[in-house]
């Protein structure tokens, strides 16, 4: 459980709560003077360097309202700070400001309300002893400025309320809230001998109103709530000299209630320290502790340097706690992973022997043969597609043409010289072309054709031009329509009847000279491209 | 913010001492795992060497058994090794003798190495050679071409194909080859290509590649 140590000081005495979430553990009071000095400074000896947090409630404590033009924070700040500068020459480091309106007209200017602590010397004495005692401050609060969240816990919404509250036997805080925005308050001294407690509140009632019309934050006819924090016993009393009127209602409240309402526990306190409990200190001890961030309203770096110290101590030792957690997790997960790397690498090592073992017993001894297989492989492949296109051959061409022109008639027809040859590719040679001496490469996938150039000769004597020239059109025809030939191309006809040849020819002549003559003519030559094979190549 | 340090001195110091200790345990330990990560990977890769040159000779002896009886039947026919020009040369001329070819003449040039990028890579870890031999025959029938081709393949140890052939009937008054009453009645000329293969040794490059 945290504990929140809340120091309230008032020029009479200073009181300590400490607080564990809402629950008030332990309260102590000391009064002013140098016994009571002492006395704090052993407290503060004896109990563990908790942080504080000094509330103030003083009579020297001035709120101002002022109006200043609306500017950014950096010059609002020195603005204040030669306002100060000014009129509370001492009190620099004991101001605080804020906006808590902003004009409607003109230059729209900001409505500014600051407090400051007229007297500052007053906290030396004590600041003096913490200081001493190496006592971590965190922030000093201004009483009257936590009426607003006060009266934001309770719930309490009026235009215009005035708060009275009492925290010690002789003083009176009176505080005035317009439109949930703390605009001024004063602490009256009360002297119990004179007048009771009812008349004091009776009266100073008025003079508030009175001091608040003059400088014009209420109209003298606008309706004010009164709300009385005040102890129980005096409730009574109270009700019979604050009677509420038209402009003026007035609502008591037991500090139990409050408590309630705030949701903290006072029980022990009331038991222990009943002096403090009938008070509203402890109320607003509680309204600062149970304050968030510990940013409080007066004070210098110099009075929170302790504070600063000790944070940044803890920090560094939960740094330091973070790093040797982190670092510890980090190297214990490389050492768990190192070691099941390590396993794992073993198992790995023991698998490759196996392996490699295996590899020894079964097939080490035929090493020699195996890093020949490739080659063995390679010549046998090489060997079978070169077998393969052997039947590529000049007899089996001869063959196969010899059967194509028998089925065409071969009466009066002589072939006289055949060309034959391998051509790996799918187009007749261009005569001449250095293609036709290109060598075969077994390895490359274009198929392999065989490539022929037939040369025959037709009788004349005994066929008309006509007939040779038709004989050979069907020994075209003929290749043409065999599945195994590919391309066919006459390079001589036995008559050239084209317009661009001449034609020369005698008839009537005797057999001996006719016969010269047909030897000269019925000349043809064909080039055929025939397949391969026609067994596709199995590589 | 002197003091600040001063005051916090021990704090600082615990600081620094816990970055320098669990700096050094960091360290320390990533290493150790650093350097058993790269022992695991050293030794999955042994593994994985391990592996593929068992399974490579594994494969490799099922190749051996598919193709070794095939390449020594291939050493057998002369395919593979050096050629046997002697036993074509001899080959050649019992089957003129058997088939009485009036006229042969011939010529095995010098034998040149085949490289190609196909060849290597579709062939690899071997060298091919190739002799070409070129025919002159003066023949009595066509048929005899097919005979001393035939006969020529089936005898003689080697592996060849026909590159180009040309067979023309010699000039003649007569009508028909059955009233020939010479030998001679054809010509034809061939180009025959050996074949013979070798084993790729390492660094095995000739300067005669065709």
């Amino acid at each position: 459980m945290i504990l929140k140590r809340i120091i309230y000081y008032s020029e009479y005495q200073l009181a300590i709560f400490h607080w564990e979430s809402e629950k008030c553990v332990a309260a102590y009071t000391f009064k002013a003077g140098e016994e009571g000095l002492k006395k704090f400074e052993t407290y503060l000896l004896a109990t563990d360097n908790t942080p504080v947090r000094m509330l103030v409630d003083l009579t020297g404590e001035d709120f101002c309202k002022e109006v200043v033009p609306h500017v950014g924070a950096t010059d609002r700040r020195a603005i204040v700070a030669r306002m100060i500068q000014r009129q509370y020459r001492k009190s620099k480091d004991y101001v605080y400001y804020k906006i808590i309106d902003r004009q409607t007209v003109g230059r729209r200017d900001d409505v500014l309300l600051y407090s400051v602590l007229a007297n500052p010397e007053v906290l030396q004495l004590w600041l003096k002893v913490l200081n001493k005692c190496r006592t971590s401050i965190c922030g000093i609060w201004s009483l009257p400025q936590l009426s607003e969240a006060m009266l934001s816990r309770l719930d309490i919404n009026a235009p215009n309320i005035i708060l009275i509250t009492q925290q010690t036997p002789c003083n009176l805080r009176q505080s005035f809230i317009k439109n949930n925005k703390l605009q001024s308050s004063r602490l009256a001294i009360v002297n119990l001998e004179d007048a009771s407690i009812g008349q004091h509140i009776s009266l100073e009632v008025e003079q508030t109103i009175q001091f608040l019309s003059n400088h014009r934050h209420i109209s003298f006819d606008e309706k004010i709530e009164i709300h009385i924090m005040c102890r129980e016993s005096d409730i009574e009393e109270v009700l019979i000299h604050c009677t509420d009127s038209t402009s003026r209602t007035y609502y008591y409240h037991k500090l139990k209630d409050i408590a309630e309402l705030l949701g903290c526990d006072f029980q022990l306190i009331e038991q222990a320290c009943p002096q403090i409990a009938e008070y509203s200190t402890g109320l607003f001890s509680y309204v600062c502790a149970s304050k968030l961030l510990p940013i409080g309203h007066y004070g210098n770096r110099m009075i929170f340097f302790k504070f600063y110290e000790q944070i940044l101590s803890r920090a560094i030792y939960a740094l330091s706690s973070v790093i040797l957690i982190v670092s510890t997790i980090m190297t214990l997960g490389y050492l768990s992973d190192a070691k099941s790397l390590n396993e794992e690498s073993i198992a790995l090592k023991e698998q490759a022997d196996a392996v490699n073992n295996q590899y020894k017993n079964k097939l080490e001894k035929f090493k020699h043969k195996l890093s020949q297989t490739r080659s063995m492989q390679s010549s046998v492949l090489l060997a079978e597609k070169i077998y393969h296109y052997k039947s590529l051959s000049p007899q089996n061409f001869m063959s196969d043409i010899s059967q194509i022109l028998t089925r065409t008639g071969m009466k009066d027809t002589e072939i006289k010289r055949i060309n034959w040859q391998q051509l790996q590719s799918n187009d007749l040679p261009v005569i001449g072309s250095n293609r036709n001496k290109k060598q075969i490469d077994y390895s490359k996938p274009e198929a392999i054709n065989q490539f022929a150039t037939i040369v025959g000769h037709i009788r004349l004597s005994s066929e008309s031009l006509i007939e040779a020239t038709t004989k050979v059109n069907s020994i075209v025809h003929a290749f043409k329509v065999n599945q195994l030939v590919k391309q066919v191309k006459v390079n001589t006809m036995p008559v050239d009847f084209r317009s661009k040849s001449s034609i020369e020819n005698e008839s009537g002549l005797d057999d001996k000279i006719s016969g010269e003559q047909n030897k000269n003519n019925g000349w043809f030559e064909i080039e055929i491209m025939m397949k391969g094979n026609l067994n596709a190549d199995p590589y | 913010m002197q003091i600040l340090i001063k005051n916090l001195q021990k704090q600082i110091l615990i600081l620094l001492a816990c970055i320098v200790i669990c700096g050094m345990f960091l360290i320390s330990a990533y290493s150790w795992r650093q350097s058993s990560y790269e022992y695991t990977d050293i030794q999955g890769s042994k593994l994985k060497l391990a592996r593929s040159k068992y399974y490579t000779a594994l494969n490799q002896k099922i190749l051996l058994e598919k193709f070794e009886k095939k390449y020594n039947d291939l050493i057998k026919a002369g395919i593979v090794g050096e050629e046997k020009r002697l036993n074509w040369v001899d080959s050649l001329e019992k089957i003129t003798k058997k088939n009485k070819i009036p006229y042969i003449k011939y010529k095995i040039n010098k034998r040149k190495i085949i490289k190609s990028a196909s060849l290597s890579q579709l062939f690899p870890g071997i060298v091919l050679y190739k002799s070409m031999m070129s025919l002159d025959m003066q023949l009595l029938h066509e048929g005899d071409l097919y005979s001393i081709l035939d006969e020529f393949s089936n005898q003689a140890k080697g592996l060849f194909d026909v590159q180009r052939c040309s067979i023309k009937r010699n000039s003649t008054k007569i009508k028909f080859v059955a009233e020939s009453t010479t030998d001679k009645n054809f010509s034809a000329n061939c180009i025959l290509n050996w074949y013979t293969m070798t084993m790729q040794t390492p660094g095995e490059v000739s300067a005669e590649g065709i």
